[in-house]
């Protein structure tokens, strides 16, 4: 009764009712952050986190700082723990503060694991097509052509983003590589996007269709309130590219360009080559906003394969393990581009 | 901001008193105000945002024995949290139908069928809510003259309703998977709302000096919205607005 009589005043008259639901205190802070992810994040349980652990050792540790730089050390320390690409954190100021779990080590190291600019200067024919994403682009984004001596095609494709129309070039790809023996399709680096677009882009190579994953999203505040499943098949859309295909990825392949291999590995004619993938494959929440000004934003759903494993963690797995040396990389070699070529050959 | 908001009022009500004049019975009308909203959307954040909202509003209205009335609102600008953090695009529109019949003199009562569209949008939606909502409402609606003054009352409180909210996480595998297809995420899975979990009241203070032909009139409404789906909205609002019978 006392809180009808209260919503009705609140009703009534006033704004004051509405009022921020976290304190601008260091302790505060924390414990939205950490509330926020034991509620609403969905990785838990397939990355094996002992999330109420990590409150009893950073806890104490937010309590005891004196700053809001000591507070983002204890905070992004909890969240590195995740190992997850999608767990992030920014200060919100211009050339101030960012963080993404997991990716100060591996995913940086990676990334110089593979240049475009050594496959359009050294392995393609002069008459490859490249796209630049917008006209900011320095250097082109989106290649596809043949590789130098052999009838063999090659695709790069940045990211799945929808902002980046590079994904509506799929069809005409297809068609202008449809008479090659083989093709690499290349996702190394790429930085994800859209489900929507790399799904769009997956069809034109399935070739069987078959159940390949689900995806569930948190509804509760236990670690395992998932929604009903959602299940995604290998359908092929339009025209396709059936011949062999070597996909390379490296540890860089993340989010949508994981999901886009989900997809590729489900296939028989497609050999996966590389090092696994970042591991990062769950949509993520909005961002969370706190009261000093940073946000943080974290993945909300659970991916399953069909044998109830889960890729979230492990990241897809190569059928054939190889890194690039940075070193020859910046000599202009690039090593899994080799390999993929005489795989096809 | 608040002197700015005075003389707003100082001005809408001198210009009502310069050029108001008599009601006709049927008329169009263009209404421009500037709303103060807080806002509070757990979907989007557990933070309160606030700002200053431009509006317009055009319709028509029909005063016979029976009280018509048919309008369009739009409102858009920027909210953010403590005029710093967060700015946001606030979007609004909606439609009105109203009707109502005589109880008395000069009181009416009936009902109002609003159907709005509301979303909040930070960064090209990197952050976002929306609510799209259908209801049914009470309308009463009373007249006041004194001299040449007539002060409209209005009052709405809604019934039941039908919306669609952002789920429990906020983007869900329904809304990754359709976002290339906006309306269909703004206007499915809809939800009823009643009593229990959705209140809106609404106020409205329409002025008019009546002296010969009526034509410029000013309006205050005052609303707040309570939604509980599955994170609760709150929202305040204060809208000031001078307009024009055409």
């Amino acid at each position: 009764m006392k809180n009808t009589l209260l919503l009705l005043v609140c009703l009534l008259v006033f704004s004051s009712c509405i009022k921020d639901e976290i304190e601008n205190n260091h302790e505060a802070i924390f414990n939205f952050i950490w509330t926020e992810m034991d509620e609403r994040y969905g990785g838990f349980i397939p990355r094996n986190i002992n999330w109420d652990s990590l409150y009893t050792v950073y806890h104490p540790q937010a309590q005891n700082v004196e700053d809001e730089s000591q507070l983002w050390d204890v905070c992004t320390r909890m969240l590195d723990v995740l190992d997850d690409q999608h767990v992030s954190m920014s200060d919100n100021i211009i050339g101030g503060k960012g963080f993404a779990s997991g990716k100060i080590n591996d995913e940086l190291v990676a990334e110089k694991e593979f240049r475009l600019k050594n496959i359009i200067n050294n392995y393609l024919q002069d008459d490859y097509v490249g796209i630049m994403l917008d006209e900011e682009d320095e250097e082109i984004q989106y290649v596809y052509g043949t590789i130098e001596g052999e009838n063999i095609g090659y695709i790069y494709m940045p990211n799945f983003g929808e902002s980046n129309d590079w994904y509506k070039e799929i069809d005409t790809t297809i068609e202008q590589l449809k008479d090659t023996d083989g093709l690499i399709v290349d996702v190394r680096n790429n930085g994800g996007g859209l489900p929507v677009v790399n799904r769009y882009v997956a069809g034109r190579f399935m070739e069987t269709e078959k159940y390949i994953f689900s995806v569930q999203t948190r509804n509760g505040p236990e670690h395992d309130d998932f929604e009903e499943p959602i299940k995604y098949y290998s359908t092929p859309e339009g025209e396709t590219y059936t011949k062999p295909i070597i996909a390379l990825i490296n540890h860089s392949t993340v989010s949508a360009g994981e999901e886009f291999m989900i997809f590729m590995q489900s296939q028989d004619h497609v050999t996966v080559l590389g090092s696994p993938t970042s591991n990062a494959f769950s949509a993520t929440s909005f961002e969370k906003f706190l009261p000093n000004g940073w946000y943080f934003k974290f993945p909300t759903q659970l991916y399953l394969y069909p044998d109830g494993t889960s890729p979230e963690g492990v990241g897809i797995i190569p059928d054939i393990y190889q890194v690039n040396d940075t070193f020859e990389v910046n000599l202009g070699i690039d090593r899994l581009l080799e390999s993929a070529v005489e795989l096809l050959n | 901001m608040q002197s700015k908001i005075k003389l707003l009022v100082l001005f809408t009500f001198l210009s009502a008193n310069i050029f108001g004049q008599e009601e006709k019975n049927s008329r169009f009308f263009i209404e421009l105000g500037i709303a103060n909203k807080t806002i509070k959307d757990r979907s989007f954040s557990k933070l309160r945002f606030h700002g200053f909202i431009p509006s317009l509003e055009i319709g028509y209205e029909k005063t016979d024995k029976n009280y018509w009335n048919i309008d369009l609102l739009a409102k858009y600008g920027i909210v953010n949290y403590r005029n710093r953090y967060f700015p946001t695009t606030y979007i609004e529109g909606n439609l009105s139908v109203r009707y109502a019949m005589p109880v008395s003199d000069k009181s009416r009562a009936g009902g109002r069928f609003r159907t709005t569209l509301n979303v909040l949008d930070y960064n090209s939606f990197s952050n976002g809510a929306w609510t799209t909502k259908h209801h049914l409402d009470v309308f009463l609606r009373h007249s006041f003259n004194i001299s040449k003054h007539a002060l409209i009352g209005e009052f709405t409180y809604p019934l039941i309703g039908l919306a669609s909210r952002p789920r429990y996480v906020g983007l869900d595998e329904f809304v990754a998977s359709n976002s290339d297809n906006v309306p269909k995420i703004l206007y499915s899975k809809n939800k009823i709302f009643t009593l229990h979990n959705y209140a809106e009241p609404t106020l409205r203070l329409k002025y008019i000096f009546k002296s010969g032909e009526s034509k410029y009139y000013s309006r205050l409404t005052y609303s707040y919205l309570y939604l509980n789906s599955v994170n609760a909205y709150f929202k305040h609002s204060i809208r000031l607005s001078f307009g024009v019978h055409l």
